[in-house]
């Protein structure tokens, strides 16, 4: 085999991806060819590097670290439920507040009203009554009448 | 306990089984991360997006699908988002640059050789990575990073077994000039 052709494979060899006619033909060109051997040291020492950089044991902090990420994660997300379910309460205290509210005034109005037709029976009372909301008040045209029929009498 | 228990204590809020999930996956969730970005740092905290993601989505996964198919497609969805906005963001730093003093530059006064070299090999390696077309990339990484099967591969890309065997061809031929280039250079 020639350097060239060696060097085509070099890094197959080196990953042990090859026939065994083909490593047996590269291995016995590197026993004699010092620059093939340098090339293939070059390999060697880069898959070599690349299986030092992997990490093999557990590191027990990197859970610690991530539980506390997801912690805050989901702080977060309880502070906006319970922000969000905060503010359904407050809608929901403000809607009944005001439904409470109109049936309580709707039902004060109702009795007040009631309270003022139902009980002034006597007519004393309902002159009162009558009085305040101005339904005694004489149009004008009773008022003449009522004129009328004084001087009538006092002929 | 399987994962689709697991799925279904979690679904009903039990923390202790997300924990057992986390617990299970983490180690390779990260090394997925660290084989697209390369920092440790960074690697840890897409990882905790990534958990915090299947967290939030917990109830929408569906046991047809293999649980860690889906963690470690939502691993290299993570990782390549934080490529992008990483890139975005590279014209700010180069602007930030222009404005660091050079003080802090040469100051290491002890230079360890050795670990000079492992550093210098290590950024070659790591070049000749991110300079991979994005599909090679990830088969890759999640091959050499987390020696997952062409076929878990193939379920995670959606994609044939057979194109996860050509996408890895291609990302070692690559791989095998960007790095003859390099060393034959010096
Ligand atoms: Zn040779």
């Amino acid at each position: 085999m020639k350097c060239k052709e060696v060097n085509k494979e070099l890094i197959f060899y080196t990953d042990n991806n090859l026939s065994k006619e083909k490593k047996q033909a590269i291995e016995n060109h590197l026993k004699t060819c010092a620059h093939c051997r340098n090339l293939y040291n070059v390999f060697k020492e880069s898959f070599e590097i690349i299986e030092k950089e992997k990490i093999k044991e557990l590191d027990s902090f990197f859970y610690s670290h991530l539980s506390e990420k997801i912690n805050q994660i989901e702080n977060k997300k309880e502070k906006v439920i319970w922000l969000k379910s905060k503010q359904v309460y407050f809608q929901a205290i403000a809607a009944s507040l005001i439904i409470f509210l109109s049936i309580y005034s709707g039902i004060f109005l109702g009795t007040t009203n009631l309270d003022k037709s139902a009980n002034y029976t006597n007519s004393e009372d309902y002159e009162l009554f009558a009085e305040s909301y101005n339904l005694n008040q004489n149009t004008k045209s009773t008022y003449e009448m009522s004129l009328l029929e004084i001087e009538e009498k006092n002929k | 306990m399987d994962d689709n228990q697991l799925i279904k204590n979690i679904q009903n809020k039990d923390s202790k089984a997300f924990q057992t999930l986390v617990e299970r996956h983490q180690t390779k969730v990260i090394n997925i991360c660290n084989g697209f970005v390369h920092n440790k740092d960074d690697a840890q905290d897409i990882a905790q997006e990534v958990f915090i993601e299947i967290y939030k989505s917990i109830d929408k996964f569906r046991s047809e699908a293999k649980l860690s198919t889906w963690i470690y497609r939502i691993s290299v969805n993570k990782s390549l988002n934080f490529i992008r906005d990483n890139k975005k963001n590279k014209w700010l730093q180069s602007l930030d640059l222009l404005f660091v003093s050079d003080k802090n530059i040469n100051n290491n006064s002890f230079i360890d050789e050795d670990k000079l070299e492992e550093e210098e090999k290590t950024k070659i390696i790591h070049q000749a990575l991110n300079s991979l077309a994005e599909n090679q990339k990830i088969a890759f990484t999640l091959n050499k990073y987390e020696d997952l099967s062409y076929k878990e591969i193939s379920e995670i890309m959606k994609i044939s077994i057979s194109s996860v065997e050509s996408l890895m061809f291609r990302a070692k031929k690559n791989l095998q000039k960007k790095l003859i280039n390099y060393y034959q250079k010096k």
